[in-house]
C-alpha cells in the first residue's frame, strides 16, 4: 500500500511538474493602466517575473543587484526583468514612486493590486522569482533572496534561452 | 524491485503527462507553520503547549476554465491567531470562465473596490484573516479595456466557514474615458464608481438590546457607495476616491470609558499625489475618515482582526526593523485625518555623492490627528501620531554595503484624547559583506532611545547566507531600559527551488503583529518554530 501511495505521488509530481504556464491575470502599470501577463510572452525570449514588496529588504536588494548586473548582460539576447509588487491598492502609489526613485533600469515595475498574480502563482512569500522560457511555460524558480541568488537566476535565464 | 516501480512510473508517468495536456494544468501550495511553545519563566507560555496552522491550495485550468479548492487544518491554532480557526475547513472552492471579454466565477473570489475603503475581501496569513465571498461575479470589459463592469454577491467567510447571516452584494464600472471614446494619448483619465450592499440578519441579541437602548433598531442592511478619478500623464499622477457608508451600527466612546450606541453614516476621502523625474520620485497621500468600520457581524465585543469587510491600513510607514516596529500605531476607524508623505532619489554611480557604487535616499513621514467628535471628550484634541523616517543605502565597493536607518516616532495612546505621548527614537546600522560570490554576512545593531513606555532597548542580528539554499541568524533585542529581558532567536533555512523550510527557536515579546497595516495581539511565548512552504 505504501508503495502504491509513493507511487501515485511521483506520478502526480510527474503530472504537475510540466504543467505550469504563467497564468493570465490582469496587472497594471505605473501610471494604472492594464497590462495582461500574457503580453509578457513574446514568442522569442525568455522573461523573468519577480515577486516584490515595499517592505521586503530581501526583495529590493534582489531587484537592485539584478539591475546592477544588467549593463554586464551578454546582449546574444536582451533580458526582460519584469518586477510585479503586491503591494495593495493603499501602498501601490509608495511602490510605483519607489520603484522609480530607487532606479531599477531595465527592469519594468508592475502591480498586481488586488493579489490576483499571487494567488494563481502560489506565492506564499517574497521574493520569489520565476523564469518562463519564450513561450511562458516555467522553467526556474527560487523563494527569498541571498546574496549570491542573482548569479544562479542569471545562469538559468542563459540555460533557459540555451545560450 | 526497482525495474517494476520505474515499469510503474513509466506506465502512469507517461499517460499524466498527456492527460495534463489533453486536461488541463494542475497548480497548487502547501504551507504549514508549527510552533512547540516552552515553559518560561520570565515570559511564560500559552494556554496550549503548541499550535499548528496548515493550507493546501490546489487549482486547475484548461482554456478558459478554471476551477480550485482551498483546505486548511488548525489542530490547535497558533497562540494569538482567532480561537474560531480551530479544527478544519474547506475555505475556498469555486470553478470560472474567463473569456476574452467577460469573465464568470462561481464559489469563493478576493474582490476589492478602490483602494479597499468601502470593500476589501482577502487573505492574510500572518493575521488569521481570510474573508473571501461565497456566491458569484460576473465581470464584463471591452475589448481596449476602456468599459469594465463586475456584479458580484456572496457569504463573507468568517473563521472556516461562510457566514449564514450576513450576504454582500456590489456592483463596480470603471471607465477609462480615452481608450473608450478612441483617442490616442499619452493622458490617462478613469472615472470610476461603485455601489455596495451588506444584508445582516439574526444579530446578536445584546446587539439588539444595545440597539433599543439608543432609540433605534439594527439595520438589516447598509449601503456603501464610492467614487474615484485617476489621472496619470507622464511621471505625474493623481487619484481622488470619496466613499459614503449608509447609517450603522456603532459604539460611541464617552468619556471615562462608558460608551453608548447609535446609528452612524461614514464617510472616506482619500488624495494620492506621486510625481517622478529622472532619479526622483515623491509619493504623498492625504486620507480623512469617519465612522468607517465595517463588519461582517455587528458585535458589541472587542472584535477579531477578521470579522472585517473593508480595508483601514494605518497611513504611516510599515516598519521592518525589530525595534522599530515594537509599537505600531493602529488606524482610528472612528474619525481622524492624515497625511503620508515619501521622497526617494538615487545619487547614481560617478557622482559626487553616489561615488564609484551610487547611494540611495528615503525620508517618509506622516502626520495623524484623530477627528474631535469621534473622541470621547469632544473638547480635547491632540496629535494621534507622527513619524519621520530616513534610510540612506550607500555600496561602498561590490563586497560592501550598508544602510543607516534613523525613525523618530510620537504616538499617543488614547489616539489624541489626552497630552500624553509616547516617543521613541530609533537608529539602526545594517551592513552587508559578501566574502564571495555566494557567501555572506549581514549585521543588524539598532538602539531604541525612549523616555516613555518600557523605555531603552538594543538589538543585533547576525545572517550568514551561502546562496542559493541556506542561511542562519541569530539575534537578541534587549529591553536594558525596564525589564532587562532578552528577546534571543536562532534560525536556519533552507530553499529549494519553489520549495522553503525554516526552524527557528527562542523567545518573542507580546505586541501588535501587522500586515499590510492590519494588526493583531500576539502573546508573548518561547518555543520552536517550524515552517515549511512548496509551491508546484
Amino acid at each position: 500500500m505504501k508503495k502504491l501511495v509513493v507511487v501515485l505521488l511521483l506520478a502526480l509530481w510527474g503530472l504537475v511538474s510540466y504543467g505550469q504556464r504563467i497564468p493570465s491575470v490582469t496587472l497594471q502599470d505605473g501610471s494604472g493602466k492594464a497590462v495582461t501577463t500574457v503580453s509578457l510572452v513574446d514568442g522569442k525570449t525568455p522573461f523573468v517575473v519577480s515577486i516584490w514588496m515595499t517592505t521586503c529588504k530581501p526583495c529590493l536588494k534582489e531587484l537592485d543587484t539584478l539591475s546592477e548586473e544588467l549593463p554586464d548582460w551578454d546582449a546574444s539576447f536582451p533580458l526582460r526583468i519584469y518586477a510585479v509588487s503586491m503591494d495593495d491598492a493603499r501602498s501601490q502609489k509608495r511602490a510605483v514612486a519607489l520603484a522609480q526613485g530607487r532606479d531599477w533600469d531595465g527592469i519594468t515595475a508592475l502591480f498586481d493590486v488586488n493579489a490576483d498574480l499571487r494567488r494563481a502563482l502560489n506565492v506564499s512569500s517574497v521574493p520569489q522569482v520565476f523564469v518562463y522560457d519564450k513561450d511562458g511555460n516555467l522553467f526556474y524558480t527560487h523563494i527569498g533572496y541571498r546574496p549570491g541568488d542573482e548569479q544562479e537566476l542569471l545562469n538559468q535565464v542563459r540555460k533557459c534561452a540555451g545560450k | 524491485m526497482r525495474r517494476k516501480v520505474a515499469a510503474i512510473l513509466l506506465a502512469l508517468g507517461l499517460p499524466m503527462t498527456g492527460w495534463a495536456q489533453d486536461w488541463g494544468r494542475v497548480t497548487g501550495s502547501l504551507e504549514s507553520n508549527s510552533i512547540y511553545y516552552l515553559d518560561d519563566a520570565v515570559v511564560g507560555k500559552p494556554a496550549s503547549s503548541w499550535g499548528s496552522n496548515n493550507y493546501l491550495k490546489l487549482d486547475w485550468s484548461k482554456g478558459a476554465f478554471g476551477a480550485g479548492l482551498q483546505a486548511e487544518y488548525y489542530p490547535e491554532p497558533l497562540a494569538g491567531y482567532p480561537s474560531e480557526l480551530k479544527g478544519s475547513g474547506l475555505t475556498g472552492l469555486y470553478a470560472s470562465w474567463n473569456g476574452t471579454l467577460a469573465e464568470v466565477t462561481a464559489g469563493s473570489f478576493f474582490e476589492q473596490i478602490g483602494s479597499g475603503l468601502l470593500l476589501r475581501t482577502w487573505e492574510d496569513r500572518e493575521l488569521g484573516l481570510n474573508n473571501t465571498l461565497m456566491g458569484g461575479r460576473i465581470g464584463f470589459h471591452t475589448s481596449n479595456r476602456g468599459l469594465s463592469l463586475k456584479v458580484f454577491g456572496g457569504a463573507p467567510k468568517y473563521g472556516l466557514w461562510p457566514t449564514a447571516n450576513t450576504v454582500v452584494a456590489g456592483a463596480d464600472l470603471s471607465l477609462d474615458l480615452l481608450p473608450l471614446f478612441g483617442v490616442e494619448s499619452a493622458h490617462s483619465v478613469v472615472l470610476e464608481g461603485s455601489v455596495t450592499d451588506r444584508f445582516t440578519r439574526n444579530v446578536e441579541d445584546n446587539i439588539s438590546l444595545l440597539a433599543r437602548s439608543g432609540g433605534f433598531e439594527v439595520p438589516g442592511q447598509v449601503l456603501g457607495w464610492s467614487g474615484r478619478l485617476q489621472y496619470a500623464y507622464g511621471g505625474f499622477s493623481f487619484k481622488g476616491e470619496y466613499v459614503g457608508k449608509g447609517p450603522d451600527f456603532y459604539a460611541e466612546h464617552l468619556p471615562k470609558s462608558r460608551e453608548t450606541y447609535r446609528l452612524k453614516g461614514g464617510n472616506a476621502q482619500i488624495l494620492e499625489l506621486n510625481y517622478a523625474v529622472g532619479s526622483f520620485s515623491a509619493a504623498v497621500t492625504l486620507r480623512r475618515l469617519e465612522n468607517m468600520t465595517s463588519r461582517i457581524f455587528l458585535t458589541a465585543q472587542s472584535p477579531s482582526p477578521a470579522n472585517t469587510l473593508n480595508y483601514l491600513p494605518s497611513l504611516c510607514m510599515q516598519q521592518t526593523y525589530m525595534l522599530a516596529g515594537l509599537n505600531p500605531y493602529v488606524t482610528y476607524a472612528d474619525g481622524e485625518a492624515g497625511f503620508q508623505g515619501d521622497l526617494y532619489y538615487n545619487f547614481r554611480r560617478g557622482t559626487a555623492l553616489g561615488g564609484k557604487y551610487g547611494m540611495k535616499l528615503h525620508v517618509g513621514g506622516s502626520w495623524i490627528e484623530a477627528l474631535p467628535f469621534a473622541l470621547p471628550d469632544r473638547d480635547v484634541h491632540y496629535l494621534a501620531y507622527r513619524d519621520l523616517n530616513i534610510d540612506l543605502e550607500r555600496a561602498w565597493s561590490r563586497k560592501f554595503r550598508t544602510i543607516l536607518f534613523v525613525s523618530i516616532q510620537e504616538n499617543s495612546p488614547t489616539h489624541g484624547n489626552g497630552k500624553r505621548t509616547d516617543a521613541q527614537n530609533v537608529f539602526v546600522l545594517d551592513a552587508l559583506y559578501r566574502f564571495s560570490k555566494t557567501a555572506s554576512v549581514r549585521t543588524e545593531l539598532q538602539y531604541l532611545y525612549s523616555e516613555e513606555l518600557t523605555r531603552d532597548w538594543m538589538a543585533a542580528l547576525v545572517e550568514v547566507s551561502f546562496a542559493p539554499h541556506w542561511s542562519f541568524t541569530v539575534s537578541d533585542m534587549y529591553n536594558h531600559g525596564s525589564s532587562r529581558v532578552h528577546y534571543y532567536n536562532v534560525a536556519a533555512s533552507y530553499s529549494l527551488g519553489s520549495l522553503s523550510l525554516s526552524l527557528q527557536g527562542g523567545r518573542s515579546r507580546e505586541g501588535m503583529v501587522c500586515s499590510g497595516g492590519v494588526c493583531r495581539w500576539q502573546p508573548a511565548y518561547k518555543g520552536v518554530c517550524l515552517r515549511a512552504q512548496w509551491s508546484f
